[in-house]
């Protein structure tokens, strides 16, 4: 049997060209369908551990996919804004801890996230090298920026206006980085975290700028009438916010009234939950309140439809191509019809010329599944790093 | 024509060998685990920080807290913690507290422009607010589409009324309940004695003999004493360590026709050369400290009752 075995094997490697070509086209014809469904369990895994993580997302109402794909993944578009008051709201009821999230603007192409230091807390998201944001103008950023940009302590990063052609848009703002976090596997790594104040600041609702009321030559005052100053427009607004001019900047209105995008509920235990939710349940409620793994699954399941057809149209291929496999064999054998006679002329048996035959078949064919197991394996093991250097 | 060469029958051993070495390397073990969150709020045995703004509510949390809590005023004592600007670090030590005592009204404004812990913060003031005062005199300014507009603002030493210093008092005692509820009791006699306390100098004012007696302030800063113990305080903007200008002088002099004073309260001793200018316009200084910071000798109740026995013996 091995006799046999070994003179298949001999036949094989001296088809080099030939056999490769059939163990390639075998082998991706069983890895394509294994593939693609690991792929897409890893993905589906990886969405469902980070909306389970996250008990409660408080929005204005609309696209609840919106609203989860923004707050969890900083993907997709920013959600319709809501008021700060909301965070106050929540914590008033005493039934949550509530995180604010204003993820609105990029830098570099990579999300800004304008949150409150208790997010890091809840994300259980620590710091590799440098601080906290501590002053405003001040950001941490995830390990996949700092080493893809290769941003280190103290670099900065400027903010990405919203329209290349709102010439009279919010100024970009320059902020510091001072603090670097530890990979965690997550959309995190890839986003770029201010304090929600400086994510206002960008927006423009808060501002720093010279004071006129020290300006010893009065060039930029056109008005002085009492206490109302009038300038031209040559008063200079700061772009960085850094020791000097951290004093002058200033927010205007109610910050209560200032837009988030959603708020992050982490309520106190199963019951705290149901009441929250029950606040959200009125007619005239503007804001809601999504369980973002429901949302998910919502999202997924359409996902596993696609996949089915996709699977299917892959098997479907995979028939063809194992009729053409078996159409290559067949044309072999024909081939050698000329190789066999000699065989069998030399005295080898007729079962075992077609021994060796079956050896081939199953020697290509083995070496295919093994090679597809292979790769399957590591698609498996490895899905989640290529999920997030291609999707993520 | 395939190649017939000698038969060895290790080689068929060898084809074995490498597919069980070629799966065993694809079946390598994965090491991630999801971390689990570790958010506790509650304490354990160790004293838990709790970090304030200014000195009344440090002494509050002390009176309150005891041996539960370490009580950190980082404040140095020649700074006006109203006025005070933190560096980086002195924040982080501030991000790293368990409880963190704000006075609210818009008092120690860097705490605006800093990141804090959100879920640490007590705005002890919260659920007075509809006590507020404004304070007047803002500069108004434009620019951009907003239009004209002031930074909006609130009288902050909200302490000199010591019915609202009760309740920032009870704020605090309310927090540090839900951080020590196996200590509740305590606390809560705790709160009765500060609010005691509390409650004597409140009638030491309300005992005084001072509604129609008009008196100038030296910094805005006395809008709830003033209120709360009806006073009549004409407030002005003098710095205890800064002669004012001729012009302030003159000010004085027109606003001393209008105001009848005798007497100008300062937050600490002015120079020398003001007590002997003020003096020749008739006016006595009296140091009524708002004891926003740590006072040199004392405490809270006892330098209150001094600075109460100052005004009282003043306008006698």
């Amino acid at each position: 049997m091995f006799d046999s075995l070994f003179i298949a094997w001999k036949y094989l490697c001296f088809q080099k060209v030939k056999t490769i070509i059939l163990i390639a086209v075998i082998t991706l014809t069983i890895y394509l369908p294994a593939g693609v469904d690991a792929l897409v369990d890893e993905s589906a895994r990886q969405l469902r551990i980070r909306a389970e993580s996250t008990p409660l997302l408080v929005g204005t109402k609309g696209s609840e996919a919106d609203l989860v794909l923004n707050s969890l993944y900083f993907e997709s578009e920013p959600p319709m804004p809501m008021k700060m008051t909301e965070v106050q709201r929540i914590r008033e009821s005493e039934y949550a801890k509530p995180i604010p999230l204003y993820v609105r603007f990029r830098t570099k192409g990579k999300p800004i996230v304008g949150t409150s230091l208790d997010y890091f807390a809840f994300r259980n998201l620590q710091i590799t090298s440098g601080r906290q944001f501590a002053m405003l103008g001040e950001c941490v950023i995830g390990s996949e920026i700092a080493k893809r940009l290769g941003l280190v302590l103290g670099a900065s990063l400027l903010s990405e206006s919203e329209n290349m052609f709102d010439l009279a848009g919010v100024y970009p703002l320059k902020m510091k980085v001072v603090g670097v976090l530890k990979p965690s596997d997550s959309p995190d790594d890839d986003a770029v975290f201010v304090d929600v104040k400086t994510a206002w600041i960008i927006a423009g609702l808060g501002h720093g700028h010279q004071d006129l009321t020290e300006d010893e030559s009065g060039d930029q005052l056109l008005e002085k009438n009492g206490d109302t100053l009038v300038a031209n427009a040559s008063v200079r607004k700061y772009t960085e916010i850094n020791a000097k001019n951290a004093g002058s900047f200033h927010f205007h209105g109610e910050t209560n009234s200032f837009p988030l995008t959603a708020v992050i509920a982490v309520p106190q235990d199963a019951r705290s939950q149901t009441l929250l939710m029950g606040h959200y349940q009125s007619a005239n409620e503007t804001a809601q309140i999504v369980q973002p793994i429901s949302v998910m699954e919502e999202l997924l399941a359409s996902v596993l439809r696609v996949r089915t057809f996709i699977l299917a149209g892959v098997l479907l291929l995979g028939v063809a191509t194992s009729l053409s496999v078996l159409l290559v064999f067949a044309l072999s054998l024909r081939l050698r019809k000329q190789e066999i006679d000699t065989m069998r002329k030399l005295g080898v048996a007729r079962f075992r010329s077609l021994f060796i035959i079956a050896w081939e078949v199953l020697l290509v064919i083995g070496l295919s599944g093994t090679l597809a197991a292979g790769l399957t394996l590591a698609t498996r093991q490895f899905g989640e790093q290529v999920i997030h250097w291609f999707l993520l | 024509m395939t190649n017939f060469r000698r038969i060895d029958c290790r080689a068929g051993r060898n084809i074995g060998l490498g597919l069980i070495i070629a799966l065993a390397t694809c079946a390598l073990p994965s090491c991630r685990e999801q971390q689990a969150t570790d958010d506790s709020d509650t304490a354990g045995d160790r004293k838990l920080k709790v970090y304030t703004v200014n000195y009344p509510l440090a002494y509050f949390a002390q009176e309150i807290g005891g041996e539960l809590i370490e009580v950190h005023f980082p404040v140095p004592a020649d700074i006006d913690p109203a006025f005070w600007a933190p560096e980086p670090e002195e924040v982080a030590k501030f991000q790293e507290a368990d409880l963190i005592l704000l006075n609210g009204a818009g008092y120690a404004k860097w705490t605006q422009n800093v990141s804090l812990p959100d879920s640490k913060l007590l705005d002890t003031t919260a659920a007075v607010k509809e006590e507020y005062l404004q304070v007047e005199g803002l500069i108004l300014h434009q620019h951009g589409p907003e239009g004209d507009h002031t930074h909006e603002g609130i009288a902050s030493t909200t302490w000199l009324d010591f019915e609202i210093a009760k309740a920032q008092a009870s704020s605090t005692c309310k927090a540090l309940k839900k951080l020590f509820p196996d200590h509740a009791e305590t606390l809560e006699k705790r709160l009765l004695t500060l609010s005691d306390k509390l409650d004597s100098l409140d009638q030491e004012l309300q005992s005084l003999d001072s509604k129609q007696f008009p008196l100038f302030a030296s910094q805005p800063v006395y809008q709830y004493l003033a209120k709360r113990y009806g006073l009549n305080i004409q407030g002005i903007q003098w710095e205890p360590d800064a002669v004012p200008s001729e012009a302030a002088w003159k000010q004085l002099a027109t606003l001393l026709k209008q105001h009848r004073a005798k007497v100008m309260l300062w937050k600490a001793s002015p120079l020398p050369v003001i007590q002997e200018e003020l003096g020749k316009l008739g006016l006595r200084c009296v140091v009524f400290s708002p004891l926003g910071n740590t006072p040199a000798d004392g405490d809270f109740i006892s330098m209150m009752h001094n600075n109460i026995k100052q005004l009282s013996a003043a306008i006698k």
